[in-house]
């Protein structure tokens, strides 16, 4: 039942589409830009990634046209993508690896992840880079009801309704 | 009588056969195994459009780097204008250029804010210029990525067939008025057409095993499709299926090429009536044509994407700093090393065996051993996977072994043994074509002189073949360091060359950094194709 839902959504998705899917995140981000879609999906440190003009001035100039939306606001909030480290069931050195872990996990690692990537930090006491927060915003509701553990568990009947509904 | 068959000509040329039926078998068998249920929804939903677009693919292909192949060797073949002995051998340098990293230059040029915005905007100032910039992706972008890169194949055979055409063929279409178009269609061409034919059937192998540029403009081929079949589906009995399909369009292309070879007869008159061809001087207006064709194509093919991606390292310096490009030298060339010495002995003692012992047998081994090149790199990779699982599974575990997967799979050995299947045929066509140029009566001389068959072998073949292999070691270093699905597959853990680091790169979305390590690529490409080129243009060996 919940199948057959998600199929008729990603139909209507694919219907919507201004073009057929192309490129990675900042060439949607710039297709909107120049106005090829109203909308499109990216990661929000793309954005803030060409606002920082590392990549060039026509990206910068391109990002300054384009708004970060969080959708989802009045239900359970918006879905965020985690970067995350695991462990390897019987791996050999345990010990340095958990070590390892904790170092990407103190505030000096976030902060140069944060500053470097413009992702979200992963601790508290650590805050996204300034460009994030002066462009996009912290004032958004972040999806906490879905565990993470289900992305993996449901990903094979996310890319069957994909498929079938034909998106590329 | 099977015996004294049996010896390690027999055995070598056996053991490679071996190595390239693997892979057709595992792919064949693949339909006795159970796969997920996304077979089933791609039949009805994708797997007729992979086949139309590898399909569509093609026949652009075909039909653009025949013009551009023939085009340029006629120019370049017939008449004298400025610039013509430069462009005999510049036309060749897009050899260097693999069509993935075009692709990045055509997408890096014209998508939107890309450099034709940035130099539109320097030279008119601010502008909604994204619009009336035309963007060259999906199918056509694909299109012009690969032509642009392989018609040096169709070039230099056109060009090779032209150059031995007699002076006589050309005179015949004078003496009956002809016009120069009429000479061409009418005799030049079809005197030409096994050379041609040969240079795009080469394409249309390329161009059905490419991989890079097809997956980063997105359109869904046989190619990519059993790449993600493995990838995204994790489903390896699917992935070979569709490789079973892409198989069978290869066989056909086989087939077809075959019998329009057999129809036919050439006569190639070099005795004789061979006159050597003076080269037409064009008029002004004429020779004014002749260059702009040549130099947009060269422009086109070879500067435009070098331009770009020099223009990328020198804009993001910081992405030079960021790889390790002594690193990436070094993974190459111990790939090329490797490879070079395994093909290299087995392609000599193939052609030793073939040249003393002139067994039936042993030549259609040799015929089947060579046929790998056919094989896109993608099925030779999967189906490779696929097998040392199997084989795992089933035969050592069951005898109590260790498994010895990680033997094959992600290491050096797999990717060596792979790259041996694919390119085996260089190896063994280089040393073929240097064998045949030692005559038979040199053997015996030094039989007579009481030299054993090893002592021939080594103090005579071997000194005599030098320049052949050399030539194929630089071959075989082309197609390494430019090769793309089989080491993105099979590499080791953090073992990257060029090409998958600017592959990666350019699927990360930071294809800014892509731009190094296909810099350096072509750089290198280059000067091989440089120090080689007399020879690949075979100026002076007929």
């Amino acid at each position: 039942m919940e199948k057959k839902a998600a199929g008729e959504w990603a139909k209507g998705v694919v219907a919507n589409m201004a073009r057929d899917p192309k490129g990675n995140d900042r060439a949607q981000i710039m297709a909107v830009a120049a106005g090829e879609a109203d909308i499109a999906v990216a990661n929000t440190y793309y954005l803030a990634l060409m606002l920082s003009g590392n990549k060039g001035p026509e990206q910068q100039e391109a990002a300054k046209k384009v708004k970060a939306f969080f959708p989802n606001q009045n239900d359970r909030g918006t879905h965020m993508n985690i970067s995350c480290a695991a462990l390897v069931k019987g791996a050999p050195n345990k010990a340095n690896a958990i070590a390892l872990v904790d170092f990407l996990l103190s505030p000096e690692a976030q902060e140069h992840f944060t500053n470097n990537t413009f992702e979200f930090p992963m601790i508290a006491g650590v805050s996204p880079s300034p460009l994030v927060v002066n462009n996009l915003g912290l004032d958004f509701k972040q999806d906490l009801t879905t565990s993470v553990s289900s992305y993996g568990a449901k990903q094979a009947d996310a890319l069957e309704v994909m498929t079938a509904a034909g998106w590329k | 009588m099977f015996s004294s068959k049996f010896n390690i000509w027999f055995l070598s040329s056996l053991l490679i056969s071996l190595l390239v039926i693997i892979p057709i078998l595992t792919v064949s068998l693949s339909f006795f195994e159970d796969t997920s249920r996304y077979f089933d929804i791609l039949k009805k939903t994708f797997l007729f459009e992979y086949i139309f677009n590898s399909l569509s693919l093609l026949v652009g292909v075909l039909i653009l780097t025949f013009f551009l192949g023939v085009g340029s060797a006629y120019v370049v073949s017939f008449y004298k204008f400025p610039g013509v002995n430069f462009f005999k051998w510049a036309l060749i340098l897009s050899f260097a250029i693999p069509p993935y990293i075009y692709a990045y230059s055509l997408f890096a040029f014209f998508d939107n804010y890309g450099t034709a915005f940035t130099i539109l905007k320097s030279l008119f100032g601010e502008g909604e210029y994204n619009k009336s910039i035309p963007k060259f992706d999906g199918m056509f972008g694909l299109i012009l990525s690969i032509s642009f890169s392989l018609y040096a194949y169709v070039y230099i055979l056109a060009r090779s067939s032209f150059l031995y055409q007699s002076q006589n063929l050309i005179d015949l279409g004078k003496n009956l008025g002809f016009s120069k178009f009429k000479s061409f269609y009418s005799i030049i061409l079809p005197a030409a057409r096994p050379a041609i034919v040969a240079g795009l059937s080469l394409v249309a192998m390329e161009t059905l095993a490419e991989f890079g540029a097809v997956d980063f403009f997105s359109v869904n081929t046989l190619t990519t499709g059993i790449y993600n079949a493995w990838i995204t589906f994790d489903d390896l009995a699917f992935a070979n299926r569709i490789s079973f399909f892409l198989l069978l369009f290869i066989f056909i292309l086989f087939l077809t090429e075959n019998l329009s070879r057999k129809k036919a007869r050439y006569h190639l008159d070099t005795k004789g009536g061979f006159k050597q061809k003076e080269k037409i001087k064009l008029s002004r207006t004429n020779s004014f044509f002749a260059f702009l064709f040549c130099f947009l194509l060269f422009f086109l093919s070879f500067l435009f994407p070098l331009g770009q991606m020099l223009y990328w390292t020198i804009k993001f310096p910081e992405n030079f700093f960021d790889i390790n490009i002594i690193n990436l030298f070094l993974n190459t060339l111990y790939l090329v090393v490797l490879s070079s010495l395994a093909l290299i002995i087995f392609a000599l003692i193939s052609n030793y065996g073939n040249r003393v012992s002139r067994n039936k047998t042993l030549n259609f081994l040799s015929t089947l051993s060579i046929s790998g090149y056919a094989i896109p790199g993608v099925i030779l990779a999967v189906a490779f996977i696929t097998f040392i699982a199997w084989f795992d599974e089933n035969i050592i575990k069951s005898l109590g072994f260790l498994s010895i997967k990680k033997l094959f799979i992600g290491s050096i050995l797999g990717l060596v043994i792979v790259y041996f299947v694919r390119f085996y045929s260089l190896a063994f066509n280089g040393i073929k074509s240097g064998y045949e140029k030692i005559n038979i009566s040199v053997d015996e001389s030094a039989y007579l002189l009481g030299y054993s068959k090893r002592k021939t072998f080594l103090n005579i073949h071997v000194p005599y073949l030098r320049n052949s292999l050399l030539f194929v070691i630089i071959l075989i270093s082309l197609e390494i360091i430019r090769e793309l699905p089989i080491t993105l597959v099979l590499r080791p853990f953090n073992f990257e060359t060029f090409a998958t680091t600017a592959y990666i790169s350019a699927s990360e979305d930071m294809l800014e950094a892509a731009a190094v390590p296909s810099l350096f690529l072509i750089l290198i490409a280059a000067f091989f194709i440089t120090i080689t080129s007399n020879y690949i243009l075979k100026e002076n060996n007929g």
